[in-house]
């Protein structure tokens, strides 16, 4: 079941934001959610918030008796059972679905994290690669919540190098058993989960995945981390001693378990991004009731410019990011509605179709994971002192996040993954990046041209977005053209183009989301145009750094001209925006489109 | 046995109330089924649950949104629904000729109301429903049986409760106690997209209102907001008690 | 005429009773203000309502012993026609509430509920509520013949009573059999001073961890007071207290010189229902609790030991 919006929608390939526009109604966005689509919506949002939010000091406090008892009751409610298939016990639902209730499950980063561990890592992998009897064991107990799910993939030396695990996996004399030896580090839900999918390489060679049942001998799960942040989930290592897993319980194809690796990393990452979308609104709530309360100098805060311009900023990083993560999830949705759902292995065909947008999938997790740290720090901020102690909730908030910017492949990891991948995919031919490339080259080069005139309120903000990808492409080009496949070496200068990259997609996706309102909400048109104006400077930015790392002299200066010429523009009055974006949002008293 | 639970969707109690040139502005606040309302259709799908032949049918009146709150109920499980859509707003009173007309069309044995509708924070529309049906009416019911053509159940007066008892048609007004309302599951909201939700328009219903409301205005008392550190607990309550005796004087 | 239906318990004239001729007085509309009163073997309540109307009719009979939403519309709307009232004042309890809807329907007039205030103009009534939990004072006006009103407990002053009798007549009435059986009663026991009329309310909420915390801090305290006792919604679903202690939305509304909150967080049910008391006491660990947003004085700390020493204090 999906969205009709979405099945209407026209296929756009991954990446391809960088070199084509796009109109507003081809992008995906949360105005275009389907009935259905809203009331998951509030379910979760009652859950959430009538379940979850009075339960946070016992979940913090480690009480996993109330953890469990949460995740049954999500998956009483459904929650938990939207990408598992119907004959088990699912609904099969699209991923826009699945986002939002990560969206709005993030109430609480401990929980959150349990939950998308169970849904996403955790029951995946046995949604694509189980054999029918392993579904049948244990998908229904998985789908419901009666069971929770762990995903055992790193080790004390192998984390951002999945590949180079240590765990063995020997078959057993009789043939009916793997052995696995071996120590697992970082696995989320260890100490409450019912099944264990662990990756180790038989004979240490072939790389494969085991679906292992807590309480199996040899299987012991090791002391709780003492974290940063979301105390709450369980978090420990994982040892596995001569533990014997039934044969049958091989996941897949030995040798191909890295297939099963990364291809769940996409998912996890467009989700992640979700989930931050919600806890930055959370967050963003509950700073501005604290500040329209909280009096100094015989006013609310709330009045003063400072503490506006961090409610303002705030808000339109998040309406930014709304924008971003519904519209990449939006496009995955219309991708998979062209599938052939007849297929025999319908769940190649699903992942097939999320892995074209990798590069989509990685921008919202890093992007996202970001944008939620700048949230939390602003609204930890506008708390004083009071933000800095346990009492208030923006202490936890802040601490959470963290762990958003570490898991789920690292930011650093991430930036150079998203390069990369375009970079992979123009040598490929499958994205026209080069001749783009070159058609900005010939643009520029054959000098100033009058600015394109376009009708419409946010006629700037379209040209500061034309000019960010022609400023991106350019840039990408003077660096492979120093540095031709040895730009991959250069972590910097491939962190400092994803920074572009990530931008352009953010900015489009913000600024055609709001013409697609088509001004039902003055208030999207001054946070696009708070947020293009930063989200410009990030690019100009990133652009200098990349052009001051290929040239020198002479060269240097003309791709200096170039990149003023192109970053020319008068600013918007930016106070003035950020004054009218604080004082609805401090009306409204959370995250708002409405005035 | 048919059943007829009122809706209303109204602000959600955690949401802040905007008044804008003196009316209430419910725009791009957070509307919700008014809690009350719910323990009706909840107590209504248990009648169901518990095996009685019963139809379930919702009902609201008033602007399009509403619809959004019938949804929600039946995905909570009502077997149809009934919008009456109009942008007039309506007070309990001629609300209540319409809830009676559409309960007298659809021949209901029994119509629940919440006790208090928390926009108006008005007892009156079950009240003024039974009595335009000539039906007897229980109010703030918080335990209720069916048995056969009898209800039973206990609910609260003046000054206690009482045991009741009384036969269908009848129209009971809820109060807490009664069953927690359930959530709209997953696959229910899936079911629900397939029910019947019957929009009608309020012109055949022959309302008149007899009451204008000329403003609203949010009047929150000022207060001191005098909140000491209780670190240390003695000195902060000798504080707090020298506050109350000689500058509030509201404690001897 | 302006009829006023009287609110009586246990042979007493309730406090709603004495606010309700004031409210009719303030009005000052036309003909006498009419006093009802039903009942059975309520000549005390007659004698003493002759005290405070100019007129007052009375029904006297067995079938109207036990209170019943039904024969009470009949007979208030009956004896408002033959009357020719133009006013009807009917108490803001429960049960008041729940029978003027049907006078109201019965007469098709409009019903004025629940008000803080009302005034008359050439022939239109402005009146003053409460709406949106309390949260929103709404102007309402109404202009016909007959007009129902409910005016809120408390919000109008006890009129003082008269030393001339008025009065007294006897009314027939034309009523039909109960349908509502009422098969037992379970009268609220209050260990101390009723709620609603206490000077000082002490009252906790799930802060203060158990039913043994709330007997040691709130018990403790309003004794130490001489308050009544109030409890939120979740102590009371959590089954520490009974239901007749309830303040809030779904329970009763207060307005006390003092209202002390201990762990009491502050829901907007909550605050529905003692938000207008006239001083306002929080202690709750909690300092982002809603409590804090409209008390006037509070102490942010552990109740079990902010209580204790605020017991200590008081009898210093």
């Amino acid at each position: 079941m999906s969205n009709p919006a979405t099945e209407k929608m026209r296929r756009v390939t991954g990446g391809s934001f960088l070199i084509e526009d796009l109109a507003p109604e081809d992008i995906f966005t949360l105005e275009d959610l389907s009935d259905v689509q809203r009331q998951i919506e509030r379910t979760t949002i009652d859950f959430a918030e009538k379940q979850v939010q009075p339960q946070i000091a016992a979940i913090e406090a480690k009480d996993f008796s109330v953890m469990k008892g949460l995740l049954r009751k999500a998956g009483d409610l459904g929650l938990m059972a939207i990408d598992v298939p119907q004959e088990y016990g699912g609904f099969d639902m699209d991923k826009v679905t699945s986002a939002l209730i990560a969206e709005k499950i993030a109430i609480c980063g401990s929980f959150s994290v349990a939950f998308s561990a169970h849904v996403g890592i955790g029951t995946l992998p046995l949604i694509w690669y189980g054999t029918a009897q392993q579904k049948e064991k244990y998908l229904a107990r998985l789908a419901s919540g009666e069971w929770v799910a762990a995903y055992a993939l790193s080790e004390a030396s192998s984390g951002s190098d999945a590949m180079n695990i240590r765990t063995r996996a020997t078959l057993s004399a009789d043939g009916k058993h793997y052995v696995l030896d071996g120590e697992k580090m970082w696995i989320s839900n260890a100490g409450i989960a019912n099944l264990f999918t662990v990756f180790a390489k038989i004979d240490g060679e072939k790389f494969a995945a085991f679906l292992i049942e807590s309480g199996t001998a040899g299987l012991t799960v090791g002391p709780e981390e003492h974290k940063l942040g979301i105390r709450g989930s369980s978090t420990c290592p994982l040892i596995l001693a001569d533990c014997h897993v039934p044969k049958e319980n091989l996941l897949g194809e030995a040798g191909k378990g890295h297939h099963i690796a990364f291809n769940i990393l996409n998912v996890g990452r467009y989700k992640l991004g979700a989930a931050a979308i919600g806890g930055a609104k959370y967050s963003f709530r509950s700073g501005v009731r604290y500040a329209r309360e909280r009096i100094a100098f015989s006013k609310p805060i709330t009045s003063f410019g400072l503490v506006q311009q961090m409610i303002a900023d705030s808000a339109a990083g998040i309406f930014a990011g709304e924008s971003l993560v519904y519209r990449v999830i939006g496009a995955i949705d219309a991708s998979l509605a062209e599938r052939d759902k007849t297929a025999a292995n319908n769940t190649a065909e699903i992942q097939k179709h999320i892995e074209e947008y990798a590069v989509e999938c990685s921008i919202l997790k890093v992007w996202c994971s970001e944008m939620l740290e700048r949230v939390v720090d602003q609204m930890l901020q506008l708390h004083g002192g009071y933000g800095y102690v346990e009492e208030y909730p923006a202490e936890r908030a802040y601490r959470d996040s963290r762990i958003n910017r570490i898991f789920e492949g690292t930011n650093e990891i991430n930036r150079l993954i998203i390069t990369g991948w375009m970079m992979k995919r123009a040598m490929q031919g499958r994205l026209a990046l080069l001749p783009a490339i070159q058609r900005v080259m010939d643009e520029i080069m054959a000098g100033p041209t009058p600015r394109e005139e376009r009708e419409g309120e946010l006629a700037d903000q379209h040209f500061l977005l034309a000019n960010a990808k022609k400023l991106s492409l350019f840039c990408a080009g003077a660096a492979s053209q120093k540095f031709g496949s040895g730009l991959v070496d250069e972590q910097e200068i491939m962190g400092a183009l994803a920074d572009m990259i990530m931008e352009v997609l953010v900015l489009e996706s913000a600024i055609l989301r709001t013409e697609k309102m088509q001004g039902s909400s003055p208030l999207a048109v001054l946070m696009v145009k708070c947020y293009a104006a930063r989200s410009f400077r990030v690019v100009e930015t990133a652009g200098e750094r990349v052009l001051g790392a290929v040239a020198e002299g002479d060269m240097l200066r003309t791709r200096m001209t170039i990149l003023r010429r192109l970053t020319k523009h008068e600013p918007e009055n930016t106070v003035a925006l950020g004054r009218e974006i604080a004082t609805a949002m401090t009306a409204a008293g959370r995250y708002t489109l409405q005035i | 046995m048919r059943i007829l639970t009122l809706i209303r969707q109204v602000l959600d109690a955690e949401e802040t109330v905007h008044i804008r040139s003196g009316e209430i502005d419910l725009n791009g606040s957070k509307l919700v089924v008014d809690t009350m309302d719910e323990y009706g259709v909840e107590q209504a799908l248990r009648i169901r649950d518990s095996g009685v032949d019963v139809e379930v049918v919702a009902l609201a009146v008033g602007p399009e949104r509403n619809q959004e709150a019938l949804r929600t109920v039946l995905s909570m499980g009502a077997d149809r629904a009934i919008h009456v859509m109009t942008e007039l707003a309506l007070d309990p009173i001629p609300l209540s000729k319409v809830a009676a007309q559409i309960a007298q069309q659809e021949r209901i044995d029994l119509i629940f109301c919440g006790g208090q509708q928390s926009d108006w924070d008005s007892h009156a529309l079950g009240a003024a429903t039974a009595e335009r049906l000539q039906l007897p009416q229980v109010t703030w019911v918080s335990a209720l049986e069916v048995h056969g053509q009898t209800l039973t159940g206990r609910h609260d007066v003046d000054d206690g409760s009482e045991m009741f008892s009384v036969q269908l048609p009848a129209v009971i007004t809820t109060q807490q106690g009664l069953g927690e309302p359930r959530y709209p599951t997953v696959p229910n909201i899936i079911r629900a997209k397939k029910k019947e939700l019957r929009i009608e328009t309020l012109d055949q219903f022959h309302v008149d209102l007899k009451l204008n409301v000329l403003g609203a205005a949010v009047q929150a008392k000022a207060r001191l907001h005098k909140i000491l550190d209780g670190k240390d607990a003695p000195a902060a309550a000798a504080e707090l008690v020298e506050l109350l005796r000689n500058e509030a004087r509201v404690i001897p | 005429m302006i009829l006023l239906v009287v609110e009586h318990a246990r042979g007493n004239v309730s406090k709603s009773t004495y606010e309700m001729v004031t409210c009719a007085r303030q009005l000052g509309r036309e003909g006498p203000v009419t006093a009802l009163v039903l009942g059975s073997g309520i000549m005390a309540v007659v004698n003493e309502v002759a005290l405070l109307a100019d007129q007052v009719l009375v029904s006297d009979r067995a079938d109207l012993a036990q209170y019943d939403s039904e024969l009470w519309s009949a007979a208030v709307a009956q004896v408002a026609s033959e009357g020719d009232a133009h006013t009807i004042l009917i108490g803001g309890s429960r049960s008041g509430r729940e029978y003027s809807p049907r006078v109201a329907v019965k007469l098709d007039a409009p019903l004025l509920e629940d008000v803080i205030s009302v005034t008359a103009e050439e022939g239109t009534l402005s009146a003053e509520r409460y709406t949106n939990l309390a949260r929103v004072t709404e102007r309402i006006t109404a202009r016909a013949p007959v007009t129902v009103i409910t005016p809120k407990q408390g919000a109008f002053a006890a009129a003082m009573p008269g030393t001339h009798a008025a009065e007294q007549f006897d009314v027939d009435l034309d009523l039909t059999a109960r349908r509502v059986q009422i098969t037992e009663k379970s009268a609220e026991k209050f260990s101390r001073i009723s709620l609603a009329e206490a000077e000082i309310v002490v009252a906790g909420g799930r802060g203060v961890g158990s039913a043994e915390g709330f007997r040691n801090l709130v018990d403790e305290l309003a004794d130490r007071l001489g308050a009544a006792v109030g409890a939120t919604r979740a102590v009371v679903d959590a089954g520490w207290r009974p239901y007749a202690e309830q303040v809030g939305q779904t329970g009763k509304t207060v307005q006390p010189k003092v209202y002390i909150a201990i762990g009491i967080s502050g829901a907007v049910q909550h605050l529905s229902g003692m938000g207008r008391s006239k001083c306002i006491v929080a202690v709750n660990r909690d300092a982002d609790a809603p409590i804090f947003k409209v008390a006037d004085y509070g102490i942010v700390g552990d109740v079990n030991q902010i209580v204790p020493a605020i017991i200590a204090a008081l009898s210093r």
